[in-house]
């Protein structure tokens, strides 16, 4: 199925989790936030929250400087 | 009642269809605690002492270094190695001497958070670690203080306003305190400006929250400087949060 991460369009397995798509992004999973459509999805929810075709991801890196 | 002097100096504020006497009345009352006066602290205290923010807390144990002056423009060059809450403060009087204004040379930590945002109206988090904004989250949630935090880096840009009387999320929610902490501002870069475009709209925001104008509680707002784009997610509070939980085990 098709969904947009970061507003890039990609190819990922059907019902794949948050989870996956972290690990699949290779995305520094301690130091980021996932949004899905929008709403902030909390990382202990990640490994059970499925993604469906059209869903809209961002992956936000931590950003703490002053 | 404002003065003859402050009709005039908030003259442009007044004029707005969304503000008018009481709202200035509201903000000559407020206690604004400004946590970290770097980029971010520099931009947000100069809106709000302009404002007419009635009393400014500054707070900052760091002193002024040559390699700030890129992005903390309330500092001078003849003020390398003084004080920033200190240097900031006079600065901000001269801005506007009807305000009242503190300056606090010390680190917030767990041990004196709470104690510094007491009796705050709202407190911004202006703070370069990820250690000193949870401290400020745990305080301002234990204290039921608006928290307006902001953060900058390279190019990036993070705001939000938490209301612990509200169901959102807190920032412990967003970023749990197993979150890796990133290099320190000046080994990362940052853009001069993009402190001022958070910082200022830490101050922006804080006039909403004072005023009773805020809507956007628990939003994070992005700022991408690549695409010049912001972008918003909801922020849903997370049942197994340690900071604004009840019942949860707090000591984490
Ligand atoms: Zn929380």
């Amino acid at each position: 199925m098709q969904i947009s991460v970061n507003n890039q369009s990609i190819q990922i397995d059907e019902e794949a989790t948050v989870a996956a798509l972290v690990k699949a992004q290779k995305s520094q999973t301690r130091a980021i936030a996932v949004a899905v459509n929008q709403q902030i999805v909390h990382r202990e929810n990640w490994s059970e929250h499925r993604l469906h075709g059209g869903d809209v991801v961002d992956i936000v890196t931590v950003v703490a400087g002053g | 009642m404002l003065t003859d002097h402050e009709y005039l100096r908030y003259g442009a504020s007044l004029c707005l269809d969304t503000f008018g006497e009481e709202q200035q009345m509201t903000l000559k009352c407020a206690r604004v605690t400004v946590i970290g006066l770097g980029g971010l602290g520099c931009a947000a205290s100069q809106y709000l002492a302009a404002a007419g923010a009635g009393t400014l807390v500054l707070v900052d144990d760091d002193t002024v270094q040559l390699s700030n002056l890129q992005r903390q423009v309330l500092y001078t060059s003849e003020q390398i190695g003084a004080e920033k809450a200190h240097n900031a403060a006079k600065a901000l009087s001269q801005l506007n001497n009807t305000i009242a204004i503190q300056a606090k040379t010390l680190r917030v930590n767990k041990d004196n958070a709470q104690e510094l945002v007491a009796g705050s109206d709202v407190v911004l988090d202006c703070t370069d670690n990820l250690t000193s904004r949870w401290i400020i989250n745990k305080a301002c949630y234990q204290a039921g203080i608006p928290l307006v935090t902001g953060a900058a880096e390279g190019l990036h840009g993070q705001l939000m306003s938490l209301k612990p009387a509200e169901q959102h999320g807190c920032y412990a929610c967003l970023y749990p305190p197993d979150t890796e902490e990133r290099p320190a501002c000046e080994r990362t870069g940052v853009w001069g400006p993009l402190v001022g475009i958070i910082g200022t709209s830490q101050a922006f925001q804080a006039i909403r929250v004072l005023t009773g104008q805020h809507s956007d509680w628990g939003v994070l707002h992005t700022f991408d400087g690549a695409r010049m784009t912001w972008s918003q997610f909801y922020l849903p509070a997370s049942a197994h949060c340690s900071h604004c939980q009840e019942g949860v085990c707090k000591s984490q």
